[in-house]
């Protein structure tokens, strides 16, 4: 049995035209890191709160290491959360604020001190005991508030959007730090975040959302690589998706931009010649220079615009009406192609994804 | 989650509410009661009657509108100033702007009597001669201290107002399509501080007319005396007064309100 | 080199910019420092302009502490009186989860009440309970009640004192309501998070965090009695011994029979109002850097 599992959930908001989120399903294991990963508006924090008991179902079940919670109140669940805000109390010093839990329950002074320390040393903030929030870093105040949720020994971790209030930089070393630690205390975890990054370095699982609905579960390599819908494919990573039109099904082939392009054939399974379908490909799939295999697919067109990200060249290729981006791993030694010229790209058949 | 209605949040309302009511209420049906056995409307006619209530009603207007004019004279040059060029400043204006609360009216009129009641001399040159010798030198000192009285409210609505536009922006705009100051300040600043200035200047109103202590010791014929000596000699009528000028200050809160509409209330006073 | 030939410019048009505020602080100086400074010094005079500290010892002859200590009390007594049912109320039309039509209504009354005051307040409240005041006489002939005789009189410590907090209450419901507001929503859910119940919440987070602001409004309300005068000349025609009402009495002749005396007087409020707004900026602060 899962440690934790929803059961066909659902929220519908008074007043409100749709449900918030809608028979999600899912488990999770002991000390698991999952994530809930969708645009805003898609009902991952909604699920996150019904979880933690600030919003009750209308329907389903959640259950928590065997007993049912939808009906306990919050303060009587013993899970700890992160709020995006951090949500720090500002009349009381870093210490009092990760002691807090432990106080409301009643534990003896020592013990609080005892376990203020340990999570101080946790998150390296040893020195800043005695410091109000508004004295912190935005940075140094998350880890408080991790800190302050960890504190009382929490049966499950929710963390909701912790870091998008952050700079960049400390967004990078912060998520990391979470993981670490997550990972130390073994501590069964729920991350929501709409930045695919975020969620793919750090999960042992993504849940993709949107408009309410779960759109797949999966590995990070999973979401990105085989992705069950144009959502999921278009959302997680950038992507060229374009429709094409089956020429044979059998044999897995389409027209896409004027040109015949080969594709598994098992991607085309019910598909009839005609049928319109969508062919994505992950820029990074497509290069310009041949890989030295046998490559059966080109493309051939006028280099428009390229932009230089750093680790990759993308370049914006026309071919027909159809705009192609080509990643190109960054090498000193060779320059990117001049805007106007031509330039043919190559893929294999195994990285054109059909979905639709 | 759902969340009772509470015994106790009703409780502290009720109360309130008829802290607030008992005292209109009461004041209303004392206010019709000047003819024996029956509700009429004597006192009101009584109390409108007296030619003097005209005279010190129509002296306390002019002496707000006066008010009024010279806060924003003084006000909206000085906010706009101290927001666009010279916000080091900010902090020493605000603290002067706040004085009010801390010389109240009859330590100010104290002041402004002791001050101006004999020539006012600087290292020997007399400056000004005394104001409180003619009566419109001494309407001058009243409407002096009025602005003084004015200066927190009226402030804190433009510089408000001023927040709420981001002048800087707007003025450089300006100064970028040809715009000279007179342009910028009437046909830009002063259009989108209209509701802040409107509201500025009805606490003002609703401040200055019934005004009982500046007006009384500078012994000028203002409609707060006035109210106070009708309370001397009058039952019913006082009554009828009260409501009156609860009628004015209702009007005046109720375009504030009406105009400043989700932008933060400016209608917080102290006496 | 190019780039200090930019400096004398920039320092000239500083000293223009400075013009802009002329003004305003001419009419500061004219109209609110001079005549508090010539009261400040004139504290410190004997008649004939030596300096002493006599008027200031005077303060503390009979019956002055008196008036002093009266004003102190009324203040203090509807400041908390009016600042506990402003807060209470403002906490049920926030949290109290109470109908939503009636904030609006609510809101704007206290506006108008917040700055009704002076001569027509009195007028309501001598209607009222006065001696024949319409509530005076509902509790007399219905309830058999006379209000007077249980040792009630309006124009005494204790009806002063609800006749301020006519205004008092509702000026703490408009600032404490916006206060209440700033209370985050993640500040409660995080403490139910973290176990606490609804009142270990206000007892530890809600209540504290309001608590600057609380105080605050409550010495702001107190400045707003301790200054007050119409009202209570009009209420009780002078015969309470308000220091205001003193003050008012030296001006109107010299009473104390030394006019120095009278300034040192309306020196001593001036300490007590700046000592207020003082104490309230303060905790204005700290409540500004909380609900940052």
């Amino acid at each position: 049995m899962a440690f934790l599992s929803l059961t066909n959930v659902r929220k519908v908001f008074p007043n409100a035209q749709t449900a918030a989120v809608e028979d999600f399903t899912l488990d999770v294991e002991k000390g698991e890191f999952v994530s809930f990963l969708g645009p805003s508006g898609c009902g991952k924090t909604t699920t996150l709160r019904m979880i933690a008991g600030f919003e009750t179902p209308t329907a389903g079940a959640i259950v928590m290491d065997g007993k049912e919670i939808s009906n306990e109140r919050p303060n009587q669940r013993n899970i700890g959360m992160v709020f995006q805000s951090y949500a720090l109390f500002p009349n009381m010093t870093v210490a009092d604020n990760i002691g807090f839990g432990l106080k409301v329950k009643g534990a003896p002074k020592t013990d609080i001190k005892q376990r203020v320390t340990e999570m101080l040393a946790l998150i390296k903030l040893e020195q800043l005991g005695g410091r109000y929030p508004y004295q912190l870093s935005g940075g140094q105040q998350q880890r408080v508030a991790l800190a302050r949720a960890i504190a009382i020994r929490p049966k499950l971790l929710l963390l909701d959007e912790p870091l998008s209030a952050l700079d960049a930089k400390i967004r990078v070393s912060l998520r990391n730090e979470i993981r670490a630690i997550q990972r130390q205390l073994g501590i069964t975890t729920i991350y929501v975040t709409h930045d695919q990054e975020e969620a793919l370095s750090l999960s042992d699982r993504v849940v993709v959302m949107n408009h309410g609905v779960i759109e797949q579960v999966g590995q990070p390599f999973e979401i990105y690589n085989f992705p069950k819908t144009a959502f999921t494919a278009s959302f997680v990573g950038t992507l060229n998706m374009h429709d094409a039109t089956v020429l044979d099904a059998a044999a897995g082939e389409v027209r896409l931009a004027g040109a015949s392009i080969a594709v598994p054939s098992a991607a085309l399974g019910g598909h009839r010649a005609g049928d319109t379908v969508k062919v994505a490909l992950r820029p990074e799939l497509l290069y310009v220079h041949p890989t030295g295999a046998a490559v059966e697919n080109t493309l051939t067109g006028v280099v428009e615009n390229v932009a230089f990200l750093g680790a990759v060249a993308r370049i914006h290729l026309a071919v027909g009406d159809t705009t192609i981006l080509v990643d190109e791993f960054n090498n000193p030694q060779l320059s990117v192609p001049a805007i106007g010229s031509t330039l043919t790209t190559y893929f294999t058949p195994e990285s054109c994804m059909v979905l639709g | 989650m759902a969340r009772r209605v509470s015994w106790f949040a009703w409780f502290w309302y009720v109360l309130g509410a008829l802290y607030f009511i008992i005292p209109l209420w009461g004041t209303f049906v004392f206010s019709l009661q000047k003819e024996r056995g029956t509700f009429s409307l004597a006192a009101y006619q009584s109390a409108f009657a007296d030619p003097k209530f005209a005279e010190t009603f129509l002296y306390s207007n002019v002496m707000a509108v006066l008010t009024i004019i010279f806060s924003l004279l003084l006000v909206v040059p000085t906010a706009y100033w101290v927001h666009l060029r010279v916000p080091r400043m900010r902090p020493v204006v605000e603290f002067i702007t706040l004085m009010p609360f801390v010389i109240p009216a009859i330590v100010l009129v104290f002041g402004l009597i002791k001050t101006f009641s004999r020539p006012l001399t600087i290292l020997g040159v007399t400056v000004l001669p005394p104001l409180t010798n003619s009566s419109l030198s001494t309407d001058f000192l009243l409407v002096a201290g009025y602005v003084v009285l004015s200066l927190p409210y009226m402030y804190r609505a433009v510089d408000n107002g001023l927040r709420a536009m981001d002048v800087g922006t707007l003025t450089e705009a300006a100064q970028s399509l040809g715009a000279g100051w007179g342009t910028i300040l009437w046909r830009i600043i002063l259009p989108n501080l209209r509701s802040a200035l409107l509201s500025g200047a009805l606490l003002t109103f609703a401040i200055v007319v019934g005004e009982l202590t500046i007006a009384t010791f500078l012994g000028r014929p203002a409609f707060g005396p006035y109210l106070a000596l009708i309370g001397n000699h009058k039952v019913y009528e006082p009554a009828a007064l009260a409501i009156v000028s609860f009628g004015l200050t209702w009007l005046a809160m109720g375009i504030i309100d009406r105009v400043t509409r989700g932008q933060g209330g400016t209608t917080t006073g102290a006496h | 080199m190019a780039t200090t030939v930019q400096n004398p410019p920039r320092r000239s048009r500083l000293t223009w910019t400075w013009l802009g505020l002329v003004p305003f602080f001419l009419f500061a100086i004219l109209f609110i420092f001079l005549p508090s400074a010539s009261l400040f010094i004139d504290s410190f005079r004997t008649l004939d302009g030596g300096f002493t500290f006599a008027n200031i010892a005077g303060l503390f002859q009979p019956p002055i502490p008196e008036s002093y200590w009266l004003s102190i009390r009324v203040s203090a007594m509807t400041a908390v009186g009016g600042g506990l049912l402003g807060f209470f109320m403002a906490y049920a039309l926030t949290v109290g989860n109470l109908p939503r039509w009636l904030r609006p209504v609510t809101l704007t009354f206290a506006g108008v009440a917040s700055n009704f005051a002076g001569v027509p307040l009195a007028f309501a409240f001598i209607s009222t309970l006065g001696r024949t005041g319409f509530v005076t006489v509902i509790l007399r002939d219905l309830f058999g009640w006379n209000i007077y005789g249980a040792g009630f009189n309006l124009y005494s410590f204790i009806g002063l004192s609800v006749t301020y907090m006519y205004f008092q209450f509702p000026l703490m419901l408009l600032i404490m309501i916006p206060a209440i507001e700033g209370l985050k929503r993640d500040w409660r859910e995080a403490a139910e998070n973290l176990g606490a119940s609804t009142f270990q919440y206000w007892w530890r987070v809600g209540l504290p965090i309001l608590m600057p602001s609380l105080l605050g409004t409550m010495l702001l309300l107190f400045g707003n009695a301790f200054g007050a005068y119409a009202t209570a000349y009009a209420l009780t025609g002078g015969t309470l011994n308000l220091i205001t009402i003193q003050i008012g009495a030296q001006m109107r002749g010299d009473v104390l029979r030394n006019p120095n005396l009278g300034y040192a007087m309306a020196l001593g409020m001036v300490v007590i109002m700046a000592v207020t707004i003082l104490g309230y900026s303060w905790l204005q602060r700290i409540s500004e850097r909380w609900l940052k």
